[in-house]
């Protein structure tokens, strides 16, 4: 249960969201984190990029 | 003392560490210049391996080292079975630590990577290539015996890793002669262990003094010690094993695993301290597995319902290899006790010991008792209905009558004490039995399905006369030892050679030397799980940490008291036949204001400045003991189950739990264990069982495709006993760690049958999910 390596963001805007998706590819979008991180840990998924979108006011 | 302390259901004195995360549990040691062990696992359940490709892992960033199978050869000795039966044929074959040739189970160890963090051994195991030419495989047992199966092992023809017979009285005269025959074909579901602890091994060799100390989650260090020394080549008396912080075992940190003598051989190579923690998934593969039994069962009975034989072909799994203990799980402790408590003339056991491709098996919670319970009280179940009789009636009609000290079973084994009846009564009346057959009545009526499922059970634990142990080829000794120490302030410290994980003994243990030697409980610490500062002991399993360990304790706190009654009255300048103890005190024989505490008498024995001629200083003494004969619990358990015939699913309504344990240390810590115990059970029967794929892949490889039971499914438990001393220990206690879940499965099981039987099905394979009890019911009915 070891994922593999990857950068990490937390954004605080969804334009910032999208232009870090959008300008990065394979990056994986973090709400919860309940699928994405178990992937991530068996090594199913293995995104360069982990973008955390709990951050972001507007979508509150 | 007012209220004695022996009985008292305090608190459990471990739980504040546990509970506020400041125990230190192995994967949480942490020692300078450590690094990390990833072990690459067969991806296959059984193949040839070609090739070893380690050249990129090997030059990954932060590796340290890449072994493969053969950089122990000449190292490490193979990871040896230490039960092996005897009269069986037995093949005790060879299982590498790390495979060379061929790889037999998916999750065999191929190779490790050693690098400064987990991470970095984990992107590396991914850069080793192995090539491999899949063989074919098999997983079930029964299949794995047929002809033309395919072999596992060269020198194990037909799979068969043993065949043992347990035999007592007439079986073909019980069967020709029989009124009725009753049989069944039982599925008893590979289950997997899961201790909410993972599998942990953190070992430091220090090269310049060729010593290796190893933290290790064992259930038993003095014989990770014994047989880490076989498989190392390291003198016992340079190997340290700790294990004083174990997060449960329920068996499965019972064996000598391959992994902790990988880390350990890593460790030596490098003069570096290595840790190797399992993950959830790592120990499903490689931790090993409990149950998985086919079993063709018979009884034989007359027309008025006295069963008069039992037997069986039983096909017992064994995996991949035989494990530590395996062996001795289908044998000794399961087919020497086919009569429960019943008084059954004949009784045959035919154990098939199988290899399949599969990870290897070993002692689960009850680890062959609660297969035996199982088949003895279905196919009770079974006559009952093919008698048209109550089964509860039929159950008391056999019962062996009350028995104070040894009853003789057809298996050739003596029970030690029993008095069934009275616990059959007792929950019997505290349900109200006959005005719950009328409402189960009522309720069919209106369409609704209720069951009730009663169990009678005996099971042979405490584990045992060390002569019995040699005797069934269980390779070490099953006595325990104890020192006990009193300190120069009157505190007392005690050392055990057995090694809770979780079972309270800490707490147990103290409420026993309170009880021997009239100190307060909270004066009394108990040491355990470090080879460096305990005596010599077999660990613990078998439900025999207090019946043995206990007893050794007892024996040891009983010379500290003699001694010190002998220097009271030294210091008393009275007559040694004139002194006399009462909670914690010596005094003169009709004088007792003439008096010295226990503790005065520590000190002055620490001290030493006035001893009687020839006594030695000190206050402390140690104690062996080996039990004369096992100890045998029982009980009667009883299950409430509704069924939802729309859905399948089964809502246990009521469950009791009625356990003789002989007297009982800690009732709060008695009824924890039935607690955990029972809830494994109902896991079994219920959620929990292994899949596998045709190929041997592992399909309930995680927490979400293996079900085990959670706490929102089950009603609170009604716990009742009765109490009757074991005859043959100093304390008269038996075990009670493993009673639940012998008793709890096929309790509920036969709930369910009840429950369904008016529906036409007769019959599930466990575990009874809502899907096929659905199926089964429209099935039954014939759409």
């Amino acid at each position: 249960m070891f994922a593999t390596e990857f950068e990490y963001q937390k954004v605080s805007s969804v334009s910032e969201a999208i232009q870090l998706l959008s300008s990065n590819e394979g990056a994986k979008i973090l709400a919860g984190g309940h699928s994405l991180i178990p992937l991530m840990k068996l090594r199913l998924a293995e995104p360069p990029l982990v973008i955390d979108i709990g951050g972001i006011y507007e979508l509150r | 003392m007012t209220t004695r302390i022996f009985g008292s259901g305090i608190r459990r004195r471990e739980d504040p560490r546990l509970i506020t995360g400041d125990a230190t549990y192995t994967d949480d040691v942490q020692l300078p210049g450590m690094v990390h062990a990833a072990i690459l696992r067969s991806p296959h359940a059984h193949a040839k391996i070609i090739s070893i490709d380690i050249t990129e892992a090997s030059g990954a960033p932060g590796v340290v080292a890449v072994y493969t199978g053969a950089d122990t050869d000449g190292v490490l000795n193979p990871i040896p079975c230490a039960w092996l039966p005897p009269d069986c044929d037995i093949k005790a074959v060879d299982h590498p630590a790390i495979a060379k040739d061929v790889v037999r189970y998916q999750g065999d160890a191929v190779a490790v990577v050693v690098a400064e963090d987990r991470y970095q051994a984990e992107d590396a195991l991914e850069l080793i290539n192995v090539e491999y030419e899949v063989l074919p495989s098999v997983v079930n047992p029964e299949a794995a015996m047929q002809p033309g199966a395919p072999q596992i092992h060269e020198d194990a023809p037909n799979n068969q890793a043993f065949h043992w017979v347990a035999a007592g009285g007439d079986t073909d005269a019980a069967f020709a002669d029989a009124d009725v025959i009753v049989k069944d074909t039982i599925l008893q579901q590979r289950l997997i262990p899961n201790a909410m602890e993972p599998r942990s091994a953190v070992a430091n060799w220090t090269r310049s003094m060729g010593e290796l100390t190893l933290w290790s989650t064992s259930q038993n260090p003095h014989i990770v010690r014994f047989l880490g020394s076989l498989v190392t080549g390291i003198p016992e008396h340079k190997i340290r094993v700790i294990a004083t912080e174990v997060g449960g075992g329920f068996g499965s940190k019972i064996p000598m695993y391959a992994d902790e003598m990988i880390a350990s051989f890593c460790s030596m190579q490098l003069n570096r301290p290595v840790k190797w923690t399992a993950t959830r998934s790592e120990g499903f593969l490689a931790t090993i597995h409990g149950r998985d039994h086919v079993e063709h069962v018979e009884l034989a009975a007359t027309r008025e319902g006295k069963i008069t034989g039992i037997r069986s072909v039983v096909y017992a799994g064994m995996g991949a290899y035989l494990s530590t203990a395996g062996p001795g799980v289908p044998t000794i402790l399961h087919g020497l006790i086919y009569s429960g408590p019943y008084d059954i003339g004949a009784t045959r056991a035919d154990i098939y010991g199988v290899f399949s491709n599969t990870t290897p098996v070993d002692a689960y919670r009850g680890a062959g008792r609660p297969e035996a319970t199982f088949l003895i009280e279905r196919l009770i179940d079974l006559l009952a209905v093919e008698l048209g009789t109550d089964p509860v009636e039929l159950r008391r009609k056999n019962l062996i009558p009350k028995f104070e000290d040894g009853h003789d079973v057809a298996s050739g084994i003596t029970y030690d004490s029993g008095d069934y009846e009275p616990l059959l009564n007792m929950v019997l009346g505290h349900v109200d039995y006959q005005a719950l057959r009328q409402e189960q009545a009522r309720m069919r009526e209106r369409g609704a399905y209720m069951g009730i499922g009663v169990t009678c059970y005996a099971e042979i634990c405490g584990l045992g006369p060390s002569q019995v142990a040699g005797a069934v080829g269980f390779g070490g000794g099953l006595w325990e030892s104890a020192i006990v120490r009193f300190h120069p302030t009157g505190k007392v410290n005690v050392y055990i050679g057995t090694a809770p994980h979780g079972q309270g003994e800490e707490t147990t243990f103290a409420q026993i030397i309170a009880d021997e030697l009239g100190v307060d409980v909270d004066d009394v610490g108990v040491i355990h799980g470090d080879t460096s500062n305990t005596p010599m002991g077999w660990g613990t399993y078998g439900s025999r940490t207090t019946a043995v360990g206990g007893a050794a304790l007892a024996l040891a706190a009983r010379k500290v008291k003699e001694k010190a009654r002998l220097l009271a009255a030294h210091l008393l300048e009275a007559a040694e036949a004139d002194v006399e103890y009462d909670d914690g005190k010596f005094f003169v024989k009709g004088s007792p204001d003439q008096s010295k505490t226990i503790q005065e008498i520590a000190t002055m024995a620490n001290v030493a400045w006035n001893m009687p001629e020839g006594m030695e200083p000190g206050l402390e003494a140690s104690a062996f003991y080996d039990p004369p004969n096992f100890v045998y619990p029982f009980g009667t358990h009883l299950a409430v189950v509704e069924v939802d015939i729309d859905n399948g699913n089964i809502v246990i309504k009521r469950y009791v739990a009625g356990d003789d344990c002989g007297p009982q240390i800690n009732p709060m810590i008695v009824e924890g264990q039935i607690h955990g115990g029972v809830v494994q059970g109902w896991g079994q029967a219920l959620w929990e069982g292994v899949v596998y794929d045709d190929n041997g892949q592992l399909l309930t490889g995680s927490m979400t495709d293996y079900a085990l039971p959670r706490a929102h499914m089950f009603p609170d438990m009604e716990i009742l006993s009765t109490v009757t001393p074991s005859p043959h220990n100093p304390l008269g206690v038996k075990g009670i760690g493993e009673t639940g879940a012998i008793a709890s499965t096929v309790t509920v099981y036969n709930a369910v049958i009840d429950a369904l039987r008016p529906l036409g099905v007769t019959h599930l394979d466990m575990p009874l999910t809502p899907e096929k009890v659905w199926k089964a019911i429209r099935q039954g009915q014939g759409s």
